[in-house]
This record gives C-alpha cells, structure tokens and sequence, in this order.
C-alpha cells in the first residue's frame, strides 16, 4: 500500500506522521515502544481509511521531549494536532500507551472522537492485577513480557538482543518519552476510570488473550465503565496483537468500523 | 594531603549459593530483604560506628558515610542519621555525607534543616555532599529517573539558598514550590558546610563543580586511574577557562585500600572482601543503572560503549589491584602507589574504603592501623608543601 513519511508543525514541535490510504481519516496513536514504521497492519486498514500515524514527541522521529510531562500534555497536543491537520472527528485508534491517550481524548474532547478503538491499552488501575514493569526487564526478559511467542522472528526484530545504533537512539527515546509519563503512577491515571462515562463515541475494546504487560481484567474495567463499548480478544497474541496478529486485529477492527 | 576513612556498612552475609546469578542476578532492588537479620544487623552497625569512631583516634582528618538504598551493598538509606551518630562521638574529625540523594528526597528542606543541625552541633566539622542516587534508586525510591538531573539541579539551589539567604523568601521551581523558605538553624560553617560531589563518569557533572560559583570538590569513585586522570584533568581545564587554578583540594579519589605486613600477606587478607565487593555488592542490572533518562540519550550511548570499563564481574583479583579499582599490599607497596597517583593525577583528597565486604573487623583494625601509622604520616609528609600552599589559600 502507498504511503509516505511527512513532517508537521504543532505549536512548535516537529512531529513525524506516517499516512497512507484513503478514506475517512482513521488516527493511529502507537505505544510505549516507539513507532515511526508502517506496519502491514496499517495496510489492512488504509484499504477503506486514510491512515495517520505521527509519532508521539519525544519518541524517535518527533521533537518535543521536553514539552510533555504527563498524560494530559499529550491530549493537548493531539487536539493541537488535530487542528494542524483539519481533522473535525478522526475514528482514534491507540495501542498500550497509545490506547490510554485514546481513552483520555474520548474522555476530554469527546466531540473529537468517533469511534474509539482501544487495544491493549494502558491508563486505569486495576486492584491486583498491576501493569508490569517494562523498564527494568532485559530484553530477553521483555521479550518474554511482550509477545505471545517470545523467540519468534518478529518478537527478536522488535525487541533485538543487541540493538544497531539506529535501533538503540529509538530504544533510548522511547524509554525516556514513556517513563517521563508513566513512571509514577505507572502507565495510568488514578482519575480515569471514574471519568470514563464521558466517552460518547461506540469503543471497541481488543486485547492480545496472552497479554502479560496489560492483565485483560483491564480489558474488562475498560469496557465496565465506558457504556457503548464492546471486547475481542485476539488469538495467539501477547500485548501487542497489531504485530502479532494483525490479521485477525484488523479484521475485528474492520467490522466493527464498518457495522 | 587529607585522609578520610569511607565505610558502606556492607551486608556481608548473602545467601550461600549468591554466585548463582540467575537467582541472584542483582544485589539491589529485588534482591530480598528476608536475607537483612535485624540481631546480626545490630552487632555489625555498631561494630561499623566503632571503627569510624576509631579513625578520629588514627588521626584521620575525616570520616565519610553515604547513602544507597535497598541493596546488600551499603545498608545507610539515611546516611544524616549515621552522621548524627557520629557528631556525638567524636569531637576533631571532619564528617562527610558523600552525600544526600537530592531528587529521591521530596523535600529538600529536610537535607538544609538536617544539615544545618549537624553543622551546628558538631561545631562546623560536616561536609554536605550531594548525590543524584544512582539509577537502581529510582526503581527502589519510584521517583522518575527523567527528572533526576532537573531535580537534582533545583533541590541544590533552594538548599544553598536557604542556607545562605536570610528567611523567609519564596522559592518557585518546577519540582518544589514554598512560600516560606526560612530554615532553623542555620548552618555554622560560613557561606556553608563544604559541598563534595561523587561522580561516576559524566562530564557535564565534573564541570559543573568547577564552576567558579561552586568550586565543589569532585570525587571519583571505582574508576581505572586514565579514567580519574581524564576527569581531574578535566576539572582543572574547565577551572583555567574559568581564569583560576583548581586547587588539588577540589578532587578526591575513593578507593579500597588494604594494608598488612607483606604484599602477599596483604592480597590473601584482602581478596575475599575486595572481590565480594566488586562481584557481590556490586552486582547491578544495567536496566537498573541507567533508567530511562537518567542522563541524555547521548550520554548513555557513550556509556554503553565504555561499559566494559565498568563492568567488574569481569575483573579478577590481579586485574582490580594492577588497574587501580583497589590498592592491596605491605605498608611500602601502598605508599608507593599512592604517591604516584597524587603525583600523577594531583588530588588531595583520599577517601580510604578500609573495610569492604566480608573483611571482619580484626583485620580492618589491623587495616587501619597500619595505613595510619606507616602510610598516612609518610603521605602528609611528602605532600607537605601542597597542603600548606592550598589549605591557606582555601
């Protein structure tokens, strides 16, 4: 599928997007990990969508790391960016951390939103069942944390043992990017989940059913608090089903935009 | 020439099979505290008290106590209160606190205030240093290692105000925010206690204490010597860009020292400790030393490339004597070494670690009595003429 690199200005901070497709304009907000690739998953979605991706600041590709230092920061920017780009009301799809932004958007602009799909999203507290921690685990470790199949071709790739110098800079970034918004509390909101009835838009909720980083009884809270929502699990999937599973994630995704 | 005898108080007794390192692979942050026996614990602080009570008998200019937190490394997570313990035992030597860990502390009015009382009633003998924490600490502490350095930065600031304004101002940072900054009691020694900051390799730190507005003395810790030599020459580069002449007294090298009647009487005392501690108590996870951004991206690039520098499970015995990560032998052997890296690397400050590790306290008596008397008097001797030119101009 077609698609290429641009590079904008919100409020001052260069900011890398990815765009692909055509169609109602679909945003795409990546996780803790990084982003910046277009992934065969965006091309199953770009079929009926105008696919953008930016890169969160601070995160390889984007400026701004020091322009964030929490959650909310983040939604300003989106809704910053959301005007830099003229889109009214995007259908907002967020991954793990990029999940827990989606969810706060929905909660603080929901007239920005509409459709929400979350997968394998971060942001609430849940009582025994924390969100790992993805700092202090090696790779190996992480590896094992992250994906359903930890020695597959694609679980080494995305989370390499010893990572070019290209791959480090991206690590590094990542890490920082996230940690300074999520280090403590750790990747939620303590507000969120008494918030979440504000979210108006139809939410799709869609975890990896082997998910070790995010436990699916946040699935669970996620789809308890916000009232039009529904869940699918993704077979054969750790925390990151868009990787993983692409296939069987963007086919629920696709449904569900379309129904 | 100064001498200071540093401690850690070590947790020497760490499970028999601790060289499984897939059970144990750190000795921080996860390493349990079910291994922490409060009755032994009892017996080893007070026996730790005696022996840095006994350095201001030695003669020693100092004693140095600092802070770590949840680890079998160093058992001080509140380095001021071993300090407090110390002021009311000892009544010539200096005692340093090398240092407080600013950014784990949320409010660094309590390190101005505890400070500031000990300064008092020791009668001016504190030394205040001031530390970042290392990366585990972050993960042991929750603070978020990405502010560490900002932190660090603004806790300073309010600290050396509020010991050298007159209260009360108001104090708006980003951190920390106080409309009365107004600190009883004020520190005696004037502008303040003298202020020493460990380093462990990054430059923007070393030329940060050079600044003229600080003058802070640096300390370089477990480092080969052409790493300390590339930091100390660094410092005084930046004090001659700076139009002044760093003085010997603005760096200070802490090292391992054992001292016994021959050299090999003194490697086969010595060994244990010194490879418990580079093997054991410094048993770290990289992924625990440097957090997420704890220093620039760029920084941990080039720390990733010098890891092996610092990378001790890989140093035998042999290799940590020769390269400098200790200095074992007879009273002549330790001498010698020393005066060469004074004279090679020009610092005059020496903080001795005399016990490390499993050393029982038999043997860091007999250490510390011999560096005292057959290596520390010869030191000050042949430095003389450096101590007398500095110590007048400070």
């Amino acid at each position: 599928m077609d698609h290429h690199e641009e590079f904008i200005g919100v409020r001052g901070i260069r900011i890398k997007v990815l765009r692909g497709g055509s169609g109602a304009p679909l945003l795409y907000l990546h996780g803790a990990g990084g982003a910046g690739v277009w992934l065969p998953f965006f091309d199953l979605l770009a079929k009926d969508f105008t696919v953008l991706a930016p890169v969160h600041p601070g995160f390889a590709g984007s400026d701004g790391y020091d322009e964030i230092d929490d959650i909310h920061d983040l939604v300003f920017h989106y809704i910053n960016l959301l005007d830099t780009l003229g889109l009214e009301r995007p259908i907002v799809i967020g991954s793990s951390l990029g999940g827990w932004l989606a969810a706060e958007m929905a909660v603080h602009h929901r007239e920005r939103v509409s459709k929400l799909v979350l997968i394998d999203a971060c942001g609430l507290k849940v009582e025994g069942k924390p969100i790992a921690d993805f700092f202090a685990p090696s790779p190996p470790e992480l590896r094992r944390l992250v994906f359903h199949d930890a020695e597959s071709e694609l679980a080494r790739a995305a989370v390499p043992d010893t990572p070019s110098a290209e791959q480090l800079d991206a690590i590094l970034r990542a890490r920082q990017a996230a940690a300074r918004i999520g280090w403590n509390p750790f990747m939620y909101d303590p507000k969120l989940r008494q918030r979440l009835f504000r979210i108006a838009a139809p939410t799709l909720i869609v975890w990896g059913e082997d998910d070790r980083l995010v436990p699916i009884e946040h699935a669970k809270a996620y789809q308890a608090g916000i009232a039009n929502s529904q869940f699918r699990a993704i077979e054969k999937s750790g925390h990151v089903p868009v990787l993983e599973n692409s296939t069987q994630t963007a086919r629920v995704i696709m449904q569900f935009l379309k129904s | 020439m100064q001498f200071f005898m540093f401690h850690l108080m070590p947790w020497p007794d760490v499970p028999e099979d601790f060289d499984d390192l897939s059970k144990y692979p750190s000795a921080w942050v996860t390493l349990s505290n079910r291994y922490y026996d409060p009755v032994k614990g009892h017996q080893l602080y007070n026996t730790y008290l005696e022996q840095l009570e006994y350095a201001e008998q030695l003669g020693f200019d100092g004693a140095c106590v600092n802070e770590h937190h949840q680890n079998t490394y160093g058992t001080m997570p509140a380095p001021d209160i071993i300090a407090a313990m110390l002021t009311r035992r000892t009544t010539r030597m200096k005692i340093a606190i090398v240092g407080n860990a600013l950014p784990l502390r949320d409010h660094p009015l309590r390190v101005a205030e505890e400070i500031a009382m000990l300064d008092v009633v020791s009668g001016g003998r504190i030394i205040s240093g001031f530390v970042r924490g290392i990366g585990n600490e972050y993960f042991s502490m929750g603070i978020n290692p990405t502010y560490s350095q900002e932190r660090f930065t603004e806790a300073h600031d309010l600290i050396i105000r509020a010991w050298t304004e007159d209260g009360p101002f108001q104090f708006e940072g980003k951190h920390y925010r106080l409309r009365y900054v107004n600190v009883w009691p004020r520190p005696m020694q004037k502008p303040h206690p003298p202020i020493w900051i460990p380093g462990f390799g990054s430059r923007e730190t070393v030329e940060w204490c050079a600044h003229p507005s600080r003058k802070y003395a640096y300390m370089a810790t477990y480092m080969p010597e052409e790493m300390i030599k590339f930091f100390f020459d660094l410092y005084r580069e930046s004090a001659s860009k700076h139009g002044y002449e760093a003085s010997p007294y603005q760096m200070g090298h802490l090292i391992p020292i054992y001292v016994a009647e021959t050299d090999k009487l003194a490697q086969e005392e010595a060994k244990s400790g010194i490879l418990w501690l580079y093997h054991k108590g410094l048993r770290l996870k990289w992924e625990y030393v440097f957090p997420p951004g704890y220093v620039s991206v760029d920084s941990m690039k080039r720390t990733t490339a010098n890891a092996a520098a610092l990378d001790w499970a890989k140093m035998d015995f042999n290799y940590l004597n020769d390269k400098g990560y200790c200095i074992v032998g007879s009273p002549e052997t330790v001498r010698q070494r020393l005066s060469a890296y004074v004279r090679e690397l020009g610092f005059g400050l020496l903080l001795a670690l005399l016990q490390f590790g499993d050393l029982p306290h038999y043997r860091v008596v007999k250490n510390m009595e011999l560096f005292a008397t057959q290596v520390m008097p010869k030191l000050r001797d042949e430095f003389r003429t450096m101590q007398q030119k500095w110590l007048k101009a400070a």
